[in-house]
């Protein structure tokens, strides 16, 4: 061996583990002993799976109960395309589906809008009409496979109850969430067209901030949530296995903020949503258990495990104390982990599959009750059929072969994880409560604070990595020359685009061919009702969406129903004038 | 010699909402001294191209995160073509698989810096092709 070969195998072996904080910058000790916890008392602060404060989990024998679900994320360039995903990963052993659309549904624009051009079914599935809805869900039974929908067209849920009679499948027996947006202001992040509209508000993000117009955010937001509130009402006395509400804090977390922010700054979120919704009378007991969280389950396994912890007992102490609900099931913190987007790297793409297993890791030490595993390849596209599969196949290895689903909560009792839970809860409570201070987190958001955090975080993040005071292998330490990499085959490079040019060819037509009298009349009764705050709404989108009317139409008509303009990019014109 | 700072126009072509990377870039180079214009998300190739004559820049940098980058960065590349911005420099940064980098330089992208790329490997970069082809 050279001189210099010899000299880093030295200072490798001898090397220390330097870091003193976890992932998101928490101080943590060198070791743990009976006197971290002794003050701890555990009927009050830890207690039994299925036992309030639920710290240990939400059932008393968790996964001996259930499985969590294995769910994974799935938007393949066009509904035909996607729905052949969904097949696959069902017959290799996916237990529930998740389907995520593509950009320009995610702002409600149609696959033919002029701006669409080069976006469309690039990281989601299009869905422009009932049919396409139907289309992804062809040969699934809605009453049989749980579905979760993240970033979705407004006329989701109206072709997905439609496609319920389609199938007789009763309304009771749906099983599904994510179906309807609170219109609670979230962190300005990617979904929903990121910070240029006030998540799914419609209104332009830069309008909001710099012009100070704030009192038309306010009013659209007041529509829109008593609309929400409608919704919810139908939803819970119609479809009592539906979660329809999904606070997500996975995206906030993305842009690199801590965990306690990410569960902190969607709590918030989610408490500002239940203010409005018990102000206009109704059951914090009913409108929580509806409710769900998507979180994200980053590298660093104990705080990621600790968070989930923690989150759950910051979650039931709020909504006992501050909320009065009485009902367990309110009081249940439940939701889906995406392992981390943002920790997979593009530098040698294969070892992302460690870094996903111990994410998923740590959501199922953490109790999580649904998971997807990011595909190796996530840094370079949305997963190809091999990623998709391997992804699974961790998540199998996970619930089968390693034991950790035997045993509710084993970390529990841990000196460091009873800790560390400590600190995490008195940290997000802490976020809590300055966003209340605030007046909450649509304020929070506006004022601009959030954006800065965020900042703060990534920069701090990036300094870091440039100064190698923190390493990522393959990023900025352990590299190897870009031509010795592997070169991934992108989920783009193997789909025949020509798919997604006939798809919207055909929509052309089907808009060409369709009675546009029916359609004009079935928007113009869509926008009165919005205008007039009807509490049917939901039953006007089902005939939209009978009528042949599409994604940029019922959100455009939906827009100019709370005055706002039809086009959320300002360059289409109602067309039906 | 030319003393004016180096001008620098960023912005997101298309509907992608991601502008982490974007907005750390901006805020790098602005650190390193230069004039950056950050026009945020939600652009076209043809406003950029418009705020790229308006603003006199000499270096085009744009951000990807959604697999689309290979039909908008065509579409930019006719807008530099159409308004004969060739002397400006174009920069492209984001989740850019290795295979797809020889075809935006085909397109006339001069560098490609994909995710992970240190930040002080693009500013200098930068720093040191901006104006070499700039009339």
């Amino acid at each position: 061996m050279s001189t210099q070969m010899n000299r880093k195998v030295a200072s490798g072996y001898f090397e220390k583990a330097e870091r003193q904080e976890t992932w998101s910058g928490m101080p943590v000790k060198a070791v743990y002993t009976p006197d971290d916890i002794k003050d701890i008392k555990y009927s009050e602060r830890i207690a039994d799976p299925g036992q309030y404060p639920y710290t240990r989990g939400i059932y008393e024998n968790m996964y001996r109960g259930r499985l969590w679900s294995r769910r994974q994320i799935t938007g393949c360039s066009t509904p035909k395309l996607t729905n052949e995903r969904l097949k696959y990963l069902i017959s290799h052993g996916e237990s529930a589906i998740n389907v995520i659309c593509d950009q320009p549904t995610q702002i409600q624009i149609d696959s033919d809008h002029p701006w669409a051009e080069g976006s469309v079914g690039r990281a989601g599935t299009p869905i422009c009409t009932m049919q396409d809805v139907w289309t992804i869900m062809d040969g699934i039974r809605l009453d049989e496979t749980s579905t979760m929908l993240t970033a979705h067209s407004p006329i989701t849920l109206p072709s997905y109850l439609l496609l319920a009679d389609k199938q007789g499948v009763p309304y009771s027996e749906l099983r599904v969430s994510g179906v309807i947006t609170p219109p609670t202001v979230s962190a300005p992040v990617c979904l929903y067209g990121g910070r240029e509209s006030a998540d799914q508000q419609g209104i332009p993000w830069s309008t909001v901030v710099t012009q100070g117009n704030n009192e038309q955010l306010y009013a659209v937001q007041q529509k829109r949530m008593k609309e929400f509130a409608d919704k919810l009402e139908f939803i819970i006395k119609n479809c009592d296995k539906m979660y329809p509400a999904n606070f997500n804090g996975y995206i906030i977390r993305e842009v690199g903020v801590g965990a306690a922010e990410e569960v902190a700054w969607e709590f918030a979120r989610a408490f500002e949503a239940f203010d409005m919704l018990t102000k206009r009378g109704m059951d914090i007991n009913l409108i929580a258990q509806k409710v769900s969280f998507t979180f994200s389950a980053m590298i660093d396994i104990f705080e990621e495990a600790v968070k989930f912890r923690a989150a759950r007992r910051v979650w039931a102490r709020n909504l006992k104390e501050r909320f009065g609900a009485t009902d367990p099931r309110a009081l249940w913190l439940k939701f889906h982990v995406n392992t981390a987007g943002v920790m997979m790297e593009r530098q040698q793409p294969i070892i992302n599959i460690v870094r996903a297993a111990y994410g998923a890791l740590a959501a199922v030490l953490g109790g999580t009750q649904s998971l997807q595993v990011a595909g190796y390849d996530e840094a370079i596209a949305i997963p190809t059929e091999e990623a998709a599969t391997i992804a699974l196949r961790t998540q199998q290895i996970l619930a089968y072969e390693t034991g950790v689903a035997t045993v509710a909560d084993p970390l529990g009792g841990s000196y460091y994880v009873e800790s560390l839970t400590e600190k995490m809860d008195e940290k997000m409570q802490e976020i809590i409560d300055t966003i209340d201070r605030m007046g909450g987190m649509t304020k929070a958001v506006i004022s601009g604070y959030i954006d800065r955090e965020m900042e703060k975080a990534w920069l701090r993040y990036q300094q870091e990595l440039e100064e190698k005071k923190r390493i990522v292998v393959g990023v900025n330490e352990f590299t190897i020359p870009e031509e010795e990499d592997v070169d991934v085959e992108a989920y783009h490079h193997q789909v025949d685009f020509d798919l997604v040019h006939k798809y919207i060819e055909e929509l052309k037509e089907f808009k060409r061919t369709r009675s546009r009298t029916k359609v004009k009349k079935a928007l113009e009764n869509l926008r009165a009702a919005v205008e007039a705050g009807d509490p049917e709404i939901l039953r006007f989108e089902m005939e939209c969406c009978k009528a042949g009317c599409t994604t940029g139409e019922v959100g455009g008509v939906k827009r100019l129903g709370v005055g706002l303009p039809y086009d959320p990019l300002g360059v289409v014109e109602y067309p039906f004038d | 010699m030319d003393k004016r700072k180096i001008r620098v126009l960023l912005g997101k072509i298309g509907l992608d909402g991601h502008d982490r990377g974007i907005r750390m870039i901006a805020t790098w180079l602005s650190k390193a001294g230069m004039e950056v214009v950050y026009m945020g998300t939600h652009q076209t190739a043809e406003r950029m191209a418009r705020a790229a004559v308006d603003e006199d820049v000499d270096v085009i940098g744009l951000s990807f995160q959604g697999a689309d980058h290979i039909p908008l960065v065509r579409m930019m590349s006719a807008q530099i073509k159409s308004k004969h911005l060739e002397d400006r420099l174009l920069v492209v940064g984001g989740n850019i698989p290795r295979r797809d980098v020889e075809v935006l330089k085909q397109m006339g992208v001069d560098a490609v810096f994909p995710s992970g790329t240190p930040m002080s490997k693009c500013v200098a970069y930068v720093a040191e092709n901006a104006l070499k082809r700039r009339k």
